[in-house]
């Protein structure tokens, strides 16, 4: 015990099980640390707890309420109980209050009964077609509400109070769906830095709300960042399903995909397959199941990003008191540097995003293959990234991007298990430069699109420095010299280039 | 029974506006006692005295300074709370419109003891003639030099009922959202911008003079040994005199009632029966005519499940509705909800729901027991104690009035709730 407190660590008992931890950890650090569940909404890792949502309460020893293990910090000799009668009474009345003011537009269907949905039986089925919510089967409030039975909402009901606000091209807000974690505002604040949701009003009318009468007409760049963290339907993407399966299976035009490397990954986790069961061979299969004649990669568009970005530097020289050239290599990131001034002297750069160039050089390559005009082409990019859906309507060179959640359901629409077909490959697609685009797309691409802003990187692109940049607010934070966001040792002088991603 | 008027030591002799006038009744001797004294002989002084906070909690306001006093911190802040948004109370505007020299004397004196240069007083706009006296009487103290480098100043809140809660109330001066904050870290370890903070009452302040004046041990000698001094009594609704009232922590509440009230009244005019009290404003329990030997002082009140609170004492006659009472109740909970955490603002929404269902005798035994499981999760679950108090209407007038509502409904109330399983 002696030993164990000049570590700064502390004992605490979980469900009875005695474990160890450092000092400052939360009740709901030390849970998950030895395997222990307690259920979150508005938690979200690398986040300051809110502590609104009052599902992860927990009973501790010698205190009279229940307390929120996500903000409750642990002291030595503390025993905590995560699961009891009155917990789960605790939690189930708070998803029935939430969902009584909650559109529930999902399979949690209130008439069949939402914990039998495993066994749904389609005969009890009324055709109410009111399942369509973009989040059924992956929504965090909808599998709670399954894990604790609430099947009838005993509370008066009040569902769809507020109108959707679908006024920005390819980020929807539907107010009726959202809970008030405020997982967005954080988001928008922290990881984005930009700022455009805030929590408006009080009690029961609270709501969050953008800093203009909308979406199109607010502050909003498009990060998409807002759409990762919803745990509901509140905030989501548009999507075109049928529009996509309508081009995939016209005659006047040929459907091209366009697949990010890192789609797999998270269709694993969508369809909650184990991790290896689904490869771009299989995905790229998937897809010409539903019809796409056509199925090419990004990483030709980061290589040709890559080309590009050593040309200008090579062309700027190669004077050591040059100041860092910024490249903007999405659309919310262009906006976002544009909408200030950066730092005095650089010069900003707008270089057109990977995955749009890629689908360019896919267009130009089908176009040719076929023998037909590139308005004949339908290009469709499917990406892990939400800026690369914002930025699709503004742009010529994709029709439309879709987002690894839009691509799951498309599957699950057309019966496709992309981790039962067999492997096919790519098609080619040569793409011209010689700088290696590996270095960049790991650094960008390849960023974990958590709330965290972690650090920046430098990367070699030709023979240059290229600082890294992989979230908005991690950007303001480098050009504010922060030096918890810049690699370590390393001045925003000592780099030819800073790589925005948003 | 006759009143001990110490917080209200110099309301109604002199002239609110007049430092002079105040000063020649004694303001700010105390103040020039302390600060000859050091500043841990001034918490000495507070921690003999016994002194607990007057907002509700009461809470020892000595551990509170002591732990401000410990802290080390370029700027340590004192604020007092004039929120005073608990229903039936106005205690401290009586103090704020008649002497508020007295508070001001309160934070100087806390200032030196825990090493403050700034207070701030966080005074509800609906208090326009306490703001206007708080404000000039802050001004007259900083010219004359009274106040010494201890800056003070005035704070027009917009009166949310939650800003009464002391995390909240410093969001709120901060302009963030009038939201209670996660603790720990405790507001005198971080509070107003990050800085150590005191907050208290303005009765507590308004208590602090007499104390360094005359001696912790004189104080600790007045009324209840657990919570000595005295406690303001803000009592209104069918008794012949309503109006503030000082009395020693000790005095039964029938006391103050009869004595000091003249007696129950309907509407304050012809003499009624009694039928319920509502001590300590909207989040605490009702009292039966049965249970008025209560004395005014919080160990007393948890004897008969009740909360001395604020010291609201609203007097309710026979021709009142206990239901009545609790629609209101309900309807007000909802409407000063923040909205932080979902069992309070959803809760409180579907409480009044089925509050207006009872009033309206439309309740099902059924309803009365979702009731009571609300009431269960909200006291658990909810983030501070808006959401948690809530609910203390409700299930005292459930176990105390039972004939009040029809049978089935309480007998739904009554019975644990099947649904919750």
């Amino acid at each position: 015990m002696t030993e164990a407190k000049a570590n700064n660590q502390m004992t605490v008992t979980i469900d009875g099980t005695t474990t160890m931890v450092a000092q400052g950890s939360t009740i709901l650090a030390a849970a998950r640390g030895c395997g222990v569940d307690i259920p979150t909404l508005c938690y979200l890792e690398g986040q300051m707890p809110h502590a609104n949502c009052r599902m992860c309460v927990v009973e501790v020893e010698g205190k009279p309420g229940l307390v929120p293990a996500c903000a409750t910090p642990v002291r030595d000799g503390m025993r905590v109980i995560t699961d009891s009668e009155r917990i789960r009474s605790a939690r189930k009345t708070t998803l029935e209050l939430l969902l009584a003011h909650h559109a529930v537009d999902c399979h949690h269907c209130l008439r069949i009964g939402s914990s039998k949905c495993a066994d749904l039986d389609p005969k009890f089925c009324e055709m109410c077609f009111f399942c369509d919510c973009v989040r059924d089967g992956f929504c965090e409030l909808q599998a709670l509400a399954r894990a604790y039975g609430v099947d009838v909402l005993p509370f008066e009901e009040r569902h769809y109070e507020f109108a959707v606000d679908g006024s920005a091209a390819a980020l929807v807000r539907d107010p009726n769906k959202c809970i008030e974690c405020r997982r967005c505002v954080d988001a928008c604040r922290e990881t984005s830095g930009i700022g455009v949701l805030r929590v408006d009003g009080a009690g029961d009318r609270i709501a969050v709300v953008p800093d203009g009468p909308t979406m199109a007409a607010s502050s909003c760049v498009g990060c998409g960042r807002c759409v990762d963290v919803c745990p509901t339907g509140a905030v989501h993407m548009r999507e075109h399903i049928d529009d996509v399966l309508e081009a995939a299976h016209r005659y006047d035009t040929t459907a091209v995909a366009v697949v990010d490397p890192l789609v797999p990954a998270q269709l694993e986790r969508l369809f909650g397959v184990k991790e290896g069961s689904i490869d771009l061979g299989r995905v790229a299969s998937a897809l010409r199941k539903v019809g796409f004649s056509y199925v090419f990669d990004t990483t030709v568009g980061w290589r040709m990003v890559a080309q590009q970005m050593d040309e200008v530097l090579r062309a700027r020289g190669t004077e050591a008191d040059v100041a860092p050239v910024v490249f903007g290599l999405d659309r919310a990131a262009q906006r976002m540097l544009d909408g200030r001034v950066v730092m005095a002297d650089v010069s900003v750069e707008h270089i057109a995003s990977p995955e749009r160039v890629a689908c360019q050089a896919a267009r130009n390559r089908v176009a040719q293959l076929r023998g037909i005009a590139q308005t004949d082409v339908t290009l469709v990019c499917f990406t892990v990234d939400n800026a690369i859906c914002t930025e699709a309507p503004a742009t010529a060179e994709m029709d439309t991007a879709c987002g690894v959640r839009e691509l799951y359901r498309m599957l699950l629409r057309t019966g496709g298990a992309p981790w039962r077909r067999a492997i096919e490959p790519l098609d080619h697609l040569d793409g011209e430069g010689a700088a290696s685009e590996a270095p960049l797309m790991h650094a960008l691409n390849g960023a974990p699109r958590t709330i965290e802003q972690g650090r920046s990187a430098v990367v070699p692109v030709g023979a240059h420095k290229v600082l890294a940049v992989s979230s908005l607010g991690q950007a303001r934070g480098v050009f504010e010299h922060d030096a918890t966001v810049l690699p370590g040792g390393v001045e925003l002088t000592d780099v030819d280039a800073v790589a925005v991603r948003s | 029974m006759t009143e001990l008027r110490i917080s209200l030591r110099r309301v109604g002799r002199i002239d609110p506006a007049s430092l002079d006038d105040a000063r020649a009744a004694g303001a700010y001797r105390a103040w020039e006692k302390a600060q000859s004294m050091a500043p841990e002989q001034i918490i000495d002084q507070i921690e003999a005295s016994g002194l607990r906070g007057r907002g509700g909690a009461g809470f020892p306001a000595a551990s509170k300074w002591r732990a401000a006093a410990r802290e080390r911190a370029a700027e340590k802040v004192v604020v007092c709370n004039a929120e005073e948004g608990e229903p039936g109370t106005f205690k401290d505007r009586a103090i704020l419109e008649g002497d508020p020299h007295a508070v001001i004397e309160g934070m100087l004196i806390c200032a030196r003891a825990i090493g403050a240069t700034r207070g701030i007083i966080y005074c509800r706009r609906q208090y326009p003639r306490a703001i206007g006296a708080l404000v000039a009487a802050a001004r007259d103290a900083k010219e004359s030099g009274v106040a010494g480098d201890v800056d003070i100043t005035v704070h027009a809140s917009e009166g949310a009922y939650v800003c009464g809660e002391a995390s909240a109330l410093l969001n709120s001066l901060e302009g963030l959202r009038g939201e209670p904050r996660i603790k720990p870290p405790h507001l005198t370890q971080a509070g107003y911008h990050a800085r150590p903070t005191v907050v208290n009452n303005v009765e507590t302040f308004a208590l602090v003079a007499p104390i360094i004046e005359r001696g912790g041990a004189w104080f600790s000698a007045l009324g209840d040994a657990a919570f000595p001094g005295t406690k303001l009594m803000c009592v209104s609704g069918d008794v012949a005199q309503p109006g503030v009232y000082e009395v020693p922590t000790d005095t039964p509440l029938s006391a103050l009632l009869e004595s000091c009230c003249g007696g129950c009244a309907h509407d304050g005019d012809a003499p009624a029966n009694l039928k319920f009290v509502q001590v300590g404003g909207s989040s605490c329990a009702l009292l039966r005519p049965d249970e008025l030997d209560v004395a005014c002082n919080p160990a007393s009140f948890a004897e008969h499940h009740a909360q001395l609170g604020s010291g609201a004492v609203r007097v309710f006659d026979d021709t009142r509705r206990v239901a009545d009472l609790l629609a209101e109740t309900t309807a007000f909970f909802r409407d000063e909800s923040c909205g932080q955490c979902i069992p309070c603002r959803e809760g409180t929404l579907q409480l009044q729901l089925l509050a207006a269902k009872v009033r309206a005798g439309q309740a099902t035994g059924d309803d009365a027991a979702l009731m009571r499981r609300l009431c269960s999760t909200m006291t658990d679950a909810c983030f501070c104690p808006l959401g948690r108090s809530a609910t203390v209407a409700v299930t005292s007038a459930f176990e105390k009035f039972p004939e009040e509502f029809p049978s089935e409904v309480v007998d739904g109330f009554t019975r644990s709730s099947e649904v919750a399983k």
